[in-house]
């Protein structure tokens, strides 16, 4: 880990650092527990601070609805009623969203569904998540990386078969299957490596 | 919580945060929705380790703002706003008990330092600017900032590592 920062810390909570400056902080914090603590020291201290300001409510005309970029999939996540953290991956880029993942949000209008986190095994493995019906009736998997190569892989006792290809985009990839699959034991290559597994329950 | 709960609970003081900057309500409501939807699509954005998530969040929409008035030079823009903004928002009083101790708290910090972080917080001031208002060197700003900020915490026995 690099050297603590100093004064930089109370700085960048006020906000005018530059860019630069910015970035090396922010990286060095996320993995520095002490320096990260100064600075959400001086966070709060700023944050008791708006006190002192006027206060206003925030419109509410806008409310429910987000920005271009992450609109259907939000618009998607309050309707289906779900955990909006189970699409947080999903749609980064939903400006340039493929026809899966409009499938999938059509999908998952539609029906009952959870969802798991696929466990990392490799280092730096992306997030990964698979969205599935209960009835097993369609699967999604997305994963918080936006370059080719990623494969679905069904493990079963005699080895692993490729359930499907991920379609990159922007900066995710996803997959939507939509037919009946038993398949119970996930996992994500990239390449020929596996790089995270998991188990439908 | 989910983005709906976030939102709900932690909108109005980030909206009036942003308002403060910006002046203007269109300006600071798409600031606040970006800042949210741009945490929310990051999650490993906010460790709890570094303290409560409204001070995170006020603190992301603050620099935000602070951005977007830097990119977009629009001072003197931002004035000319001033006279339109009361009409066109709903106001709140504020929580006098905390401003009050705020307050105290500020008159409790050396003149120099109170100064130079009254211009930066509540004049929107850059380091710089308030530099040349004060006629000082950048770096004698800026260890003040920082000192108030390190002094001023301590005072108000901010929460560390507070729970969201």
């Amino acid at each position: 880990m690099s050297a603590h920062f100093g004064e930089e810390l109370e700085l960048y909570a006020l906000g005018d650092l530059e860019e630069r400056e910015r970035g090396a902080i922010a990286e060095h914090v996320r993995t520095c527990d002490a320096c990260a603590r100064r600075i959400g020291e001086a966070e709060e201290t700023l944050a008791t601070m708006s006190s002192l300001l006027p206060a206003y409510r925030a419109p509410q005309r806008r409310r429910p609805v987000w920005k271009p970029a992450a609109r259907v999939a939000v618009a998607a996540a309050f309707v289906a009623g779900l955990l909006v953290a189970a699409f947080t991956l999903a749609f980064i880029n939903v400006g340039n969203e493929s026809g899966d993942d409009i499938r999938a949000q059509v999908a998952m209008t539609h029906a009952h569904f959870r969802h798991i986190e696929l466990t990392p095994v490799t280092a730096g493995a992306p997030a990964a998540k698979v969205i599935y019906a209960e009835d097993r009736s369609w699967l999604y998997a997305i994963v918080d990386d936006g370059r080719p190569g990623y494969r679905l892989l069904a493990a079963g006792p005699s080895g692993a078969h490729e359930l499907g290809r991920l379609v990159a985009h922007g900066a995710s990839s996803s997959l939507f299957i939509a037919h009946p699959t038993k398949a119970n034991r996930l996992e994500l290559a990239f390449g020929n490596r596996i790089v995270a597994r998991g188990t439908l329950p | 919580m989910n983005l709906e709960e976030i939102y709900e609970r932690y909108a109005d003081v980030c909206f009036s945060v942003a308002l403060h900057v910006l002046r203007s309500p269109d300006d600071a409501e798409d600031c606040v929705q970006d800042v949210f939807a741009r945490v929310w699509q990051r999650s490993d954005a906010y460790r709890p380790e570094r303290g409560s998530l409204r001070a995170f969040l006020i603190a992301c929409v603050r620099n935000d703002a602070l951005g977007r008035r830097r990119a977009e030079a629009r001072h003197r823009a931002i004035e000319e706003r001033e006279a339109r903004l009361q009409p066109s928002v709903e106001f709140e009083i504020a929580d006098h008990v905390e401003a009050e101790r705020v307050r105290q708290g500020l008159q409790r910090l050396p003149p120099d330092q109170r100064r130079v972080l009254e211009l930066a917080y509540f004049g929107g001031l850059t380091h710089r600017e308030i530099a040349a208002k004060l006629d000082e060197p950048l770096g004698t700003v800026k260890s003040r900032l920082a000192l108030a900020l390190r002094r001023l915490s301590r005072d108000l026995g901010a929460p560390q590592g507070a729970a969201p």
